[in-house]
């Protein structure tokens, strides 16, 4: 059985709230989405397709993402476009009080180390 | 079509669309050609930006065939392919049972068995674990209605006429009834989460 990197792991579970987090700003397609993650993560949340669409498929799959076709730039294809849903939004505020919680107190935890 | 972009690119792009709809076999057409459209556009885009520059796009992009099976983890196999593990599920496990070689000696009972545990891997592997889950217990439900049906009959007949030549013994009740457990076990567990 092939071993987890740990790393890999914690970003996975920072992921959905992320991708709420991103698309509550503005509706963006897959490709935008990754560049502009990553962008206003500073490079903490990089991601690759092969977990991008799944997740945002998952997303979409309970409803808290919807989606629409938009044609594409200079008669390029048509683009998916995602948005978040009111229980998309609900989701993101549960997640990011949690987060907030989370981070505070493992802050502290790391830095009562040191 | 792309502004940016070669022959040569959309030539690379639609290869690895083609990975893709491998990855996603079993998933529904009009689903596939969903995601098709929406990662082709996005490729499109990313060697748009990358100023035809395709090769470092492909390069740094997902294996199509993981990310295909990651999709199918998440929408599920359609409904025709699982009615094409569905609907042979119950007469496997009809004819594998052991005791119908006391009358028909020419049933090979151990292959339908050894065929019902590769349709119920197969649907696991393919449609994930609600699909070999549920064909696990279409191939084993009917081999224990058989059981209990074959010891209710054989104890009636015992009772009424006093005599019976037949008899279900508890060893050979015991591995219909392991075996049968055991194929929705292992359809389940078989369609294990995809992660990419």
């Amino acid at each position: 059985m092939r071993k987890k990197d740990p790393v890999t792991e914690l970003r996975r579970g920072a992921l959905e709230l992320g991708l709420l987090a991103f698309i509550s700003k503005e509706a963006c397609f897959g490709g935008g989405i990754i560049i502009g993650l990553a962008e206003a993560s500073n490079g903490g949340l990089s991601l690759t397709e092969g977990a991008l669409y799944p997740a945002l498929h998952r997303l979409e799959k309970n409803k808290l993402l919807t989606s629409d076709w938009r044609d594409g730039v200079d008669g390029g294809r048509r683009r998916k476009y995602y948005l978040i849903t009111e229980n998309g939004l609900e989701r993101l505020n549960v997640l990011s009080l949690a987060w907030n919680e989370l981070s505070d107190g493992m802050t502290a935890l790391l830095e009562g180390d040191e | 079509m792309m502004p940016a972009a070669d022959t040569t690119a959309q030539i690379a792009i639609e290869q690895y669309l083609g990975s893709l709809r491998k990855g996603m076999f079993g998933v529904a057409g009009r689903r596939k050609r969903d995601v098709c459209d929406e990662i082709g556009a996005d490729l499109e885009a990313r060697i748009a930006r990358s100023q035809g520059e395709y090769q470092s796009v492909f390069s740094n992009a997902a294996d199509p065939v993981a990310l295909g099976k990651a999709m199918r983890a998440v929408h599920g196999i359609s409904w025709w392919l699982r009615l094409l593990f569905w609907i042979p599920a119950p007469l496997l496990g009809i004819f594998s049972f052991p005791m119908i070689s006391a009358f028909f000696p020419a049933v090979p009972t151990t292959l339908f068995l050894a065929l019902g545990t590769l349709l119920t891997v197969s649907a696991g592997a393919v449609g994930g674990r609600f699909a070999g889950l549920v064909t696990g217990l279409l191939v084993a439900v009917p081999r224990i209605i058989w059981l209990l049906v074959t010891t209710v009959l054989i104890e009636f007949v015992q009772e009424s006429i006093g005599y019976s030549s037949w008899s279900v013994d508890g060893g050979t009740a015991f591995v219909i009834l392991l075996t049968s457990i055991l194929l929705p076990i292992i359809g389940f567990l078989v369609g294990k989460r995809v992660s990419v």
